[in-house]
């Protein structure tokens, strides 16, 4: 709920203005019926067609007045909702995209999304309603009540003992009906989940010709997700009618007992006609305070939820220079470096040592899982390593900004996107770069050929995930972005695997003449690419079991000779 | 994000898709028309609830002394009957609304579904 509240604060006068507007609303509303009894019982017997038409007339600005502030008020009650939300899921973003790596690991992307989407949409409609409602409804039950009491204390009796009665008979429902609700959000979510894995594992599917054991999957998280939707829905539209008959059977009542009273003298006709009215305000005021709190109970939930991640403290801080610096003229150290992603689990990296100057190039190489992004991942501050230290420029990593840090960088990771854009500002990439910049990476990477062979050139829209482009063209677009504002470091992780030899070769001799002056760190599978880098690593399980050039590696690492000759074959 | 996400974007061939969705409760139109003539019944007696409303209160308006009891009664218990009635008739539409709307969703689902799994693998991409 403080979620709610914070978020709601900024815009306090404007709520306390749209709800002071309810709340003359309501009360003119409350008059209505009151006008009309009125009306009845002393004007019409008068006989004055007149005086008819003026009591007439006021009712009809009474209730244009009514619908006036209450329209206002709801726009109003709009306005305040979409401007919170619109501020919370900025938060949101902005908060999801800081996270630390291990944070991020924490959540899960699935979590991530369904809070920024549907948990603030619950937000959101909660919001909505506690203003346009929240006065509104309790308002037309006291005010309608205490009116009622004035006109005729035994009339209103009636009303007083059937309407807690009906509230707790709705609250019984509503509570038992709010479980099935997530019961039927579960099923949902199966169903969803069966129809994901299919279209994006459809190939899986097809290659086994498992269609029929899919459908009847899908078949059975389809039912039962029909079963539970149905349970839930009939149970909550059991209020509906129940009410319906509550306030006819009151009617009933009021029509019985009133005649009795009018008959003894005690109230007048007109009584009998207002109490209809008031009575089925009342009821719609009960059934809105139902409404409100149910939604009330969700809006809670997704507010925590929320909240959950907006509070998460910085578990990466920047800390200050002092200490945290070594004396060295490399650009990038690594000093007995260990880590492990789960601090419980087996060691990621183990003792890695490496120093690089400004400009040189180190080329990572080994197994699959042996750590290599790992490395990276250190380096980029994605993760804090457990020890040892990682310097850049003589400091620690950890002691300069985040935005700071990451600005020395261009990379293409192994696993990168290529966003649904133009070419050229998918290069650009929001960095705000020349035509001159753009094109002279499209050249360095080897892809500005396509790119001119295209009608609209740079202009050219790539759809989401580059689905629109190759492997290769989306790889060399990448290497194009991670090059174009001559970063400090270079990192390729992985990049070229689409490429074959050739441009592979062209792209390292193009960075070498155009991009040299940055610090280039690349892993690849193929030794082809990295042979002729300034430094090797070879990983094995996280440990160093070579470094050097190509030819001291040759020699002193039996490992990296064996990978060398099993993909140069004769050549070796 | 641009086209796709138009909230304002009208559905293409609107007489088509409604045509389809007509389909797709063929297999339930007789309950739909019992359902649809228990609509009528249900409404016309709530809308007679307050026509006797009317008489029963016309019936006070005799003034004081005046009021004919038993015919106020009359009415009063015409009512219940038509208000219950109709409540009734009013669950049980629910009832079968519900069935019949979520089992053409169910039906629609997985229709989706198998069409999917028939589809060449390129629409995938």
């Amino acid at each position: 709920m403080n979620l709610i509240i914070r978020y709601m604060k900024p815009y306090a006068r404007r709520i306390a203005g749209s709800m002071t507007l309810k709340l003359f609303g309501t009360l003119s509303e409350l008059l209505i019926p009151y006008i009309l009894e009125y009306m009845i019982d002393q004007i019409v017997p008068l006989g004055d067609v007149m005086r008819v038409l003026l009591w007439g007339s006021l009712m009809v600005i009474v209730a244009v007045v009514c619908r006036c502030l209450n329209v206002s008020a709801n726009r109003h009650a709009v306005g305040v909702a979409a401007d919170s939300i619109r501020t919370l899921r900025h938060d949101m973003f902005q908060k999801t995209l800081n996270l630390s790596g291990s944070q991020f690991d924490q959540f899960g992307l699935p979590t991530l999304t369904s809070r920024m989407t549907s948990d603030s949409y619950n937000v959101q409609d909660f919001m909505l309603s506690v203003q346009a409602m929240g006065i509104r409804s309790p308002i037309t039950l006291i005010g309608g009540i205490i009116i009622t009491m004035i006109m005729d204390p035994v009339l209103s009796g009636i009303l007083c003992i059937l309407v807690p009665i009906l509230g707790v008979v709705i609250f019984l429902v509503t509570r038992h009906g709010i479980p099935l609700y997530d019961k039927v959000q579960t099923s949902l979510d199966r169903v969803i989940r069966v129809m994901r894995e299919n279209i994006t594992g459809i190939r899986v599917v097809k290659a086994l010709s498992k269609e029929s054991y899919e459908k009847k999957r899908f078949q059975e998280a389809n039912s039962q997700l029909t079963k539970d939707d149905i349970h839930a829905s009939i149970t909550m539209a059991t209020p509906g009618p129940l009410m319906q008959l509550t306030l006819n059977i009151g009617l009933t009542l009021v029509a019985i007992v009133g005649a009795r009273r009018v008959n003894n003298g005690l109230i007048q006709p007109g009584v009998i006609l207002a109490f209809l009215t008031y009575f089925n305000m009342i009821l719609q005021s009960v059934m809105g305070l139902n409404r409100i709190f149910m939604m009330a109970s969700k809006a809670v939930a997704s507010a925590d939820r929320i909240d959950l991640i907006l509070q998460v403290p910085d578990d990466q801080p920047v800390l200050p220079k002092e200490g945290h610096e070594i004396q060295t003229d490399a650009h990038i150290v690594f000093d007995h470096v260990s880590f492990s992603y789960h601090k419980t689990g087996e060691q990621c990296l183990s003792n890695i040592d490496l120093s690089l100057k400004q400009g040189e190039s180190l080329g990572i190489i080994g197994a699959t899982g042996s750590g290599k992004t790992s490395i990276i991942n250190l380096l980029m501050r994605f993760y804090d390593c457990d020890q040892g230290g990682i310097y850049i420029n003589g400091r620690d990593v950890r002691t300069y900004g985040k935005d700071e840090l990451r600005e020395m960088f261009g990379v293409v990771f192994q696993n990168d996107t290529i966003f649904n854009d133009t070419l050229f500002e998918n290069i650009s990439f929001g960095r705000h770069l020349n035509d001159f910049q753009v094109r002279r990476a499209a050249q360095a990477a080897n892809i500005s050929d396509f790119i001119d062979g295209l009608d609209e050139a740079y202009q050219y829209k790539a759809d989401i995930k580059g689905a629109n482009l190759s492997g290769g063209q989306k790889q060399r677009t990448l290497i194009a972005r991670a090059i174009a504002d001559h970063p400090q470091i270079l990192i390729l992780d992985d990049s070229s695997s689409a490429l074959d030899y050739k441009t592979d070769a062209a792209l390292r001799k193009a960075i070498q003449s155009d991009y040299s002056e940055s610090t280039m760190i690349m892993i690849a599978q193929r030794v082809s690419s990295i042979m002729a880098l300034d430094h090797i690593l070879v990983l094995e399980n996280g440990k160093m079991i070579g470094y050097g050039t190509h030819e001291e590696l040759l020699k002193s690492c039996p490992i990296y000779l064996d990978i060398y000759q099993s993909q140069m074959g004769e050549i070796a | 994000m641009d086209k796709n996400t138009n909230r304002n974007a009208k559905p293409k061939d609107r007489k088509g898709t409604l045509l389809r969705l007509i389909r797709y409760t063929a297999n339930y139109k007789y309950i739909m028309i019992l359902a649809l003539f228990l609509c009528l019944v249900s409404n016309v007696m709530a809308l007679t609830g307050p026509i006797l409303a009317g008489k029963a209160i016309a019936e006070a308006e005799a003034g004081v002394g005046q009021v004919n009891f038993s015919r106020v009664l009359y009415y009063a218990r015409l009512m219940l009957i038509f208000y219950v009635a109709s409540s009734l008739i009013t669950l049980a539409i629910n009832f079968i609304m519900m069935n019949v709307g979520r089992k053409i969703g169910q039906q629609m689902r997985t229709d989706v579904f198998n069409k999917l799994m028939k589809l060449p693998v390129r629409y995938f991409d």
